[in-house]
């Protein structure tokens, strides 16, 4: 497996299957996100104590998720890039960030709407949103270090060991703010004893969440694309060493 | 020669923030009691983040770092070295200067002895965070701000356990105090370690 996949670490390799995966992604997460967003706005019913507001979460949820996991995968891809140094795996930590924060954005965004019905204040400094906040910042300072490196090398490693030091720290940081002050109720899909909410609500909260998902997989494959042919073209800025 | 001595300006910048608090806060005093010890914290990091800058710009700079890599000088010796040398000069003289401050600032004098330990647990690991990112934006072209911007998330933590631990100290449990040298056990084994290897790259 490893050593199949080997082989699509070479950028004009993963070009070729990247094109055909791209056009697939694409259409498939327009399709998932409008299926989803049908079941949430129609089929779904309201939250018997939150009434209509409850059809938030199937945006601000999937975008949460989505905005942990591509921190998950920015440090897992810059350890790669450390370890074995293949670049391919730097301009793919690289290009996620922006999508990283705009997904973090709009989970924070999403949730201080939700907020307003339902806690009655936009913002509260609690444990889970504080953190939030955090993880928001890291990406923000994760941006700032890719572009203030423009003309040299250093700053890939420079980005690559601050999402290593970055994803060491998470969890720290998060248990400091969860320690300080908790009011943001607990996870209620992802947690030992099952699923506490009923299928017609988990149904299209999956959908979204895969339609976001496949989403992320299409804007990384474009903005590789376009980085890798920004490269040959030696137009980009950054360079990539080795 | 190469070095102008800037160790004091830490410890002033640290004397210099002190004064906003009374200032900005008014004269209601009731107010600056109860933030006098998270008024200590704010100027402690303040100072640190001051001081980072410094750390490892002039050797970079003067290429005295190349120069140790050249001859082959363990760079471990050299990070452990920047480290102690850090923290004698922000974080040491900090903790001797805060209990005075608190007084100043009209906090409790409970509090003294549950700052004088937190702060003795905390600054240690403001310079532990610190040295791997100072180290990282060696040779940005905007270094200054993008330092500071780096660095206060993960200086949050600290803050946070430091803050509570000074109240936990009066009630007799001492968890956080527990929390801050687990944080603090975990970062001398690691990050030293991640500091050389980045000093490394940023040679090549």
């Amino acid at each position: 497996m490893l050593r199949y996949l080997h082989k699509y670490a070479n950028p004009v390799r993963f070009l070729s299957i990247a094109r055909p995966m791209r056009k697939a992604m694409g259409l498939l997460s327009l399709f998932i996100i409008l299926v989803g967003l049908v079941f949430a706005l129609f089929f779904s019913p309201p939250d018997y104590q939150q009434k209509e507001t409850v059809r938030i979460m199937y945006i601000h949820v999937p975008a949460a998720w989505m905005s942990l996991m591509i921190y998950a995968f920015i440090s897992f891809s810059s350890i790669v890039f450390l370890v074995w140094k293949f670049p391919l795996f730097l301009i793919l930590a690289k290009e996620s960030v922006t999508v990283g924060v705009i997904f973090t954005f709009s989970a924070l965004f999403t949730g201080s709407l939700w907020g307003k019905p339902t806690w009655g204040t936009y913002w509260v400094w609690d444990a889970r949103l504080t953190s939030f906040l955090i993880l928001f910042f890291i990406y923000l300072g994760l941006k700032l270090i890719k572009e203030s490196f423009s003309h040299s090398s250093k700053g890939d490693y420079a980005f690559a060991y601050l999402a290593l030091i970055g994803g060491f720290n998470l969890p720290i940081i998060k248990f400091s703010v969860d320690w300080w002050n908790t009011l943001h109720q607990p996870a209620s899909i992802i947690r030992t004893g099952g699923v506490s909410i009923s299928n017609e609500m988990l149904i299209p909260l999956f959908l979204m969440a895969t339609g976001f998902l496949f989403l992320f997989i299409y804007i990384l494959l474009v903005s590789v694309e376009i980085n890798l042919k920004k490269r040959k073209m030696g137009y980009s800025k950054d360079k990539i060493i080795n | 020669m190469l070095y102008s001595n800037k160790s004091w300006f830490a410890v002033s910048f640290f004397l210099l923030c002190m004064l906003i608090f009374p200032l900005s806060l008014g004269s209601s005093e009731g107010l600056l009691k109860k933030t006098a010890v998270s008024s200590i914290w704010i100027c402690v990091l303040f100072a640190n983040l001051i001081s980072l800058e410094s750390l490892f710009k002039d050797d970079y700079q003067s290429g005295i770092l190349l120069q140790y890599k050249i001859n082959k000088i363990p760079f471990s010796i050299i990070v452990a070295t920047k480290l102690i040398s850090h923290w004698t000069f922000t974080g040491f003289p900090i903790i001797f200067l805060s209990p005075i401050f608190l007084v100043f600032l009209s906090g409790s004098f409970n509090d003294i002895f549950g700052l004088f330990f937190s702060l003795l647990f905390g600054t240690p690991l403001f310079s532990l965070i610190g040295m791997p990112i100072a180290a990282l934006t060696l040779g940005a072209s905007t270094r200054g701000p993008l330092l500071i911007f780096l660095s206060i998330p993960f200086f949050l933590p600290i803050i946070i356990f430091g803050v509570l631990s000074v109240g936990s100290f009066n009630s007799g449990t001492y968890s956080e105090y527990y929390l801050l040298c687990a944080i603090l056990s975990i970062s001398i084994v690691i990050l030293p370690y991640i500091t050389i290897k980045i000093l490394q790259e940023s040679l090549k």
